[in-house]
């Protein structure tokens, strides 16, 4: 067992210290990877609740359940930070990394101190797919959002798409890895593989589109 | 590799390419809303379709549990639906009969659901957002006069016989069960072949592309409820009809589109 509590204590007191003589997109960056911390243990309450107050099993929770709870436990910030202060596309955009950043590297730190961290190989294959697989989940959500608001189109039902897409990427990468052999390899190339793609689109459509774009009039303004 | 997985990766490879067609349109230039919502519900499709594949190849013989596949189809249905209500927007043509009617189908559909799998939070999850893109598709049809008074009675009364005979399956002896399932099954079917039908020549005569908008959607709608409601080999037809359905609506969507562009 370990103490999550104490661990994001131990993590989160220096940097909200930090936050104090920060300014700008440095301090939102900051907060929104405490926001992540955060976000991360409250997940697995939820998780660890519903596990053990429902039917399905500690593994189906861990495969099926959670990806859900923590996408939308991920999205809440975001969504908050959105809808309060309307930080425009880049911020909104560092927000998204910034919570998927903080929620994986606690999630890592958890997870190492659970399960040691001595094989230098299970600690790399760990931070390329875990890591990395909340990171694009939350720039996926923060660029559909982004796109969204540029075509006027952030409605419950973009996003619930969005969110969706989110959900069932995290959903996909547990679903892999939960059983070992060939599929449990794809789930590990799947994060960095999509990070990749991701990276290729922002610069061929994202940053045209939206970035250079949005001085322009968006369309049905 | 069983049937359903060959079958649901044919669908994935006609959803990719459904897709890539609407990213042409944006490409071209086009921002309407309908091609917006139309092109992220068809990347909510294929992520979700990528989902099923990946669960259906690994865990054959086991059914589902509540997961992410569950929050996508709802959202593709969600986007759909606003796909359709963004290029046909409410006009105040009053549509009380038609929403009362999706209202218990959908409704009568969800406890169907559950009486066959027991799976609650899932069937009314999904049937919310059924219920939703039934509802904005019967609105668009009724408003701009897709169906004849007729045509609607025809359907209310199939609708009606489908969940009769559907509902029959638990309150009949075990023996019996097989001519009222097929009953239903041969039903479903007529009425996808007609609705099919219709969408293609409203596409073929380059009839209203809001007409063809609504009536492929309504194809797509339909071929959803047959997909929920069959099993087996008639599941199977199901789904290949799913892949016909999507392309119908793509169609539609470059038709109604052409037609915006020309109109400006």
């Amino acid at each position: 067992m370990i103490y999550a509590e104490n661990i994001l204590i131990c993590i989160a007191v220096p940097l909200i210290l930090l936050l104090l003589f920060l300014r700008g997109r440095t301090r939102l960056f900051v907060g929104a990877f405490l926001a992540g911390m955060g976000v991360c243990l409250l997940s697995a309450y939820i998780s660890g609740f519903i596990s053990l107050a429902g039917t399905m099993g500690a593994e189906n929770t861990a495969v099926y359940i959670s990806p859900i709870i923590e996408e939308l436990m991920k999205c809440l910030p975001l969504f908050f930070i959105h809808y309060l202060f309307k930080p425009g596309e880049e911020r909104l955009f560092m927000v998204g990394a910034g919570i998927g950043a903080g929620f994986a590297l606690f999630e890592n730190c958890c997870y190492m101190l659970s399960t040691g961290a001595d094989s230098l190989t299970f600690i790399l294959i760990r931070s390329m797919a875990v890591g990395v697989m909340h990171i694009v989940s939350m720039v996926t959500l923060a660029v559909c959002v982004n796109l969204a608001v540029y075509f006027n189109a952030l409605t419950v039902q973009s996003i619930a798409g969005a969110v969706s897409l989110a959900v069932t990427f995290h959903g996909l990468y547990n679903l892999l890895v939960s059983r070992p052999g060939l599929t449990s390899w794809i789930g590990y190339a799947l994060p960095i593989v999509t990070a990749l793609f991701l990276y290729v689109v922002f610069r061929q459509i994202y940053d045209r589109l939206v970035v250079k774009e949005v001085s322009e009039d968006p369309p049905g303004s | 590799m069983t049937a359903s997985t060959v079958l649901y990766l044919v669908e994935g490879a006609v959803g990719l390419i459904v897709l890539i067609r609407t990213m042409r349109l944006i490409g071209t230039g086009v921002r309407s809303m309908m091609v917006v919502f139309f092109l992220f519900a068809m990347i909510t499709f294929l992520v979700n379709n990528t989902y099923w594949i990946a669960y259906d190849l690994m865990l054959p013989d086991v059914r589902m549990p509540f997961s992410a596949d569950e929050l996508g189809e709802a959202a593709f249905m969600l986007l759909f639906a606003s796909a359709l209500g963004n290029a046909i927007p409410p006009n105040g043509v009053p549509f009380k009969k038609q929403a009362v009617a999706a209202i218990l189908f959908s409704a009568a559909s969800v406890a169907l659901w559950i009486g066959w799998s027991g799976e609650w939070v899932q069937d009314i999850v999904g049937g919310a957002a059924y219920c939703y893109f039934l509802c904005v598709i019967l609105r668009c049809a009724k408003q701009i006069g897709a169906y004849s008074r007729r045509e609607w009675i025809v359907m209310g009364a199939a609708c009606t016989a489908t969940i009769a005979l559907q509902a029959a399956w638990f309150h009949i002896p075990s023996s019996v069960r097989v001519f009222t399932e097929t009953a239903a099954y041969i039903l479903m079917f007529v009425m996808l072949v007609w609705i099919m039908v219709k969408a293609i020549a409203a596409l073929r005569t380059r009839n209203d592309p809001k007409v063809c908008l609504a009536l492929s959607f309504t194809a797509y709608m339909w071929v959803t409820t047959v997909v929920y409601m069959t099993a087996g080999v008639w599941y199977l037809f199901a789904t290949v009809a799913t892949c016909a359905a999507l392309l119908l609506m793509s169609s539609a969507v470059r038709a109604a589109v052409r037609a915006e562009v020309s109109a400006e």
